[in-house]
């Protein structure tokens, strides 16, 4: 056995102590479980695939079924590889009936979460690199998002201004009168596009080293209490507010023991 | 043991490749840091990156559609997080024009209030053909 296959095999036996896989992955299944039973009531993803009147998707309200009945278990935390796996698969056939970056998130996201108990080898465990793992894909999430928004398009915040207006004009959304005269303004929206890519880059950063918590805290609730305000993106922001606040380690480091 | 390393290295690799490949197929398609939007490519994490155009489209009188007076766009849809938003003015305005159908006066005026991201509105007026 190589040096670097023992160490591995070493560090995927490491466990976590404070079970905070389990208990992300039952509160983000909890946001989920509200997101797809609201759909699936209010017709969300129906009504946005196409505005005009239509018959039901058979294959989006199945979708949606599968989706409660997971969140359900997954919140109840019964079986939580299996339910999580199936999970998985139900939003991924979502994505090919409405194609959002929320469902994509919640496919990789829950692919990892499902593993939280050990996967398919074991049981009632708490492997550390499940922990990893997620922060380490909610820092590429972050770091690639901020990346992409390194164009002239957000960064002269035109796509603030066109967000906002479009809520104001579209929505009646109420946004305090000097609020939306800020928003009217270029300069106002540039300076807020830049701080988010430099907030977005900087939780990246947070996360990868997996601290400082209270940072990691304060840039996820800046970034995603905004995006909620300013531009009605909610779920997605309660879900990201959730894993990372209880994901990113409260101490100065990550603590696991070894189970070999 | 060995399984466990070699599911553990599969699901990396499978992760890993599927989120490159996404930063790959944005690189191909033009985008660059400081140059050409990003455009829609799954996992590549273009939340916001990509050129927007939304409208916000009435009807004088209000349309009836299924049985409700729809006056705005919004009147079919959630108020929160589900946007019923189109990709383009294009697709907007085909929609605001077939929609016509559900008129309820002979004479009905379709107004479209559009902004992109680079910064321009307009604000059109036309009747329903």
């Amino acid at each position: 056995m190589t040096p670097g296959f023992a160490a591995l095999e070493t560090y995927l036996a490491r466990q976590d102590e404070d079970g905070a896989v389990r208990k992300t992955r039952r509160s983000f299944a909890g946001v989920w479980l509200i997101y797809d039973v609201v759909d699936t009531l209010a017709g969300g993803i129906e009504h946005a695939r196409d505005w005009m009147p239509h018959s039901a998707s058979v294959t989006l309200v199945a979708t949606h079924l599968v989706l409660i009945a997971c969140g359900i278990q997954l919140v109840r935390d019964r079986q939580p590889f299996v339910w999580g796996l199936i999970a998985v698969g139900a939003r991924f056939v979502e994505t090919y009936e409405y194609g959002l970056n929320d469902f994509y998130y919640y496919v990789l996201m829950m692919l990892l979460l499902a593993h939280g108990d050990g996967g398919p080898f074991e049981k009632g465990k708490k492997p550390l690199w499940v922990r990893h793992a997620l922060l380490a894909q909610l820092g590429w999430v972050y770091f690639a998002t901020a990346v992409l928004k390194l164009n002239a398009d957000w960064l002269s915040g035109g796509q603030l201004f066109a967000r906002t207006e479009y809520l104001v004009r579209g929505f009646d959304w109420p946004y305090p009168s000097f609020v939306r005269h800020a928003f009217q303004s270029a300069h106002f929206c540039a300076i807020l596009a830049y701080v988010a890519v430099i907030g977005e880059l900087l939780l990246a950063f947070v996360l990868l080293a997996r601290r400082p918590y209270w940072l990691g805290v304060v840039l996820v609730a800046g970034i995603h209490g905004f995006a909620m305000v300013v531009t009605n993106v909610w779920f997605f922001s309660v879900s990201n507010i959730v894993a990372v606040t209880l994901l990113l380690p409260r101490g100065t480091r990550l603590s696991g023991s070894s189970s070999l | 043991m060995k399984r466990r390393v070699a599911y553990f290295l599969g699901l990396c690799f499978t992760l890993v490749t599927l989120q490159l490949r996404a930063q790959v197929v944005q690189l191909a398609a033009g985008y660059r840091p400081f140059g050409q939007a990003a455009k829609r490519v799954a996992f590549s994490w273009d939340m916001f990156a990509v050129g927007i155009q939304r409208c916000a489209v009435t009807w004088a009188p209000p349309l009836s559609i299924e049985g409700k007076s729809v006056a705005r766009w919004r009147d079919r849809g959630t108020y929160f997080e589900w946007d019923t938003a189109r990709s383009s003015v294009d697709g907007y305005e085909q929609e605001a024009v077939v929609a016509c159908d559900y008129r309820t006066a002979p004479v009905t005026t379709v107004r479209m209030y559009c902004i992109n991201s680079d910064g321009e509105a307009s604000d059109t007026w036309f009747r329903c053909p």
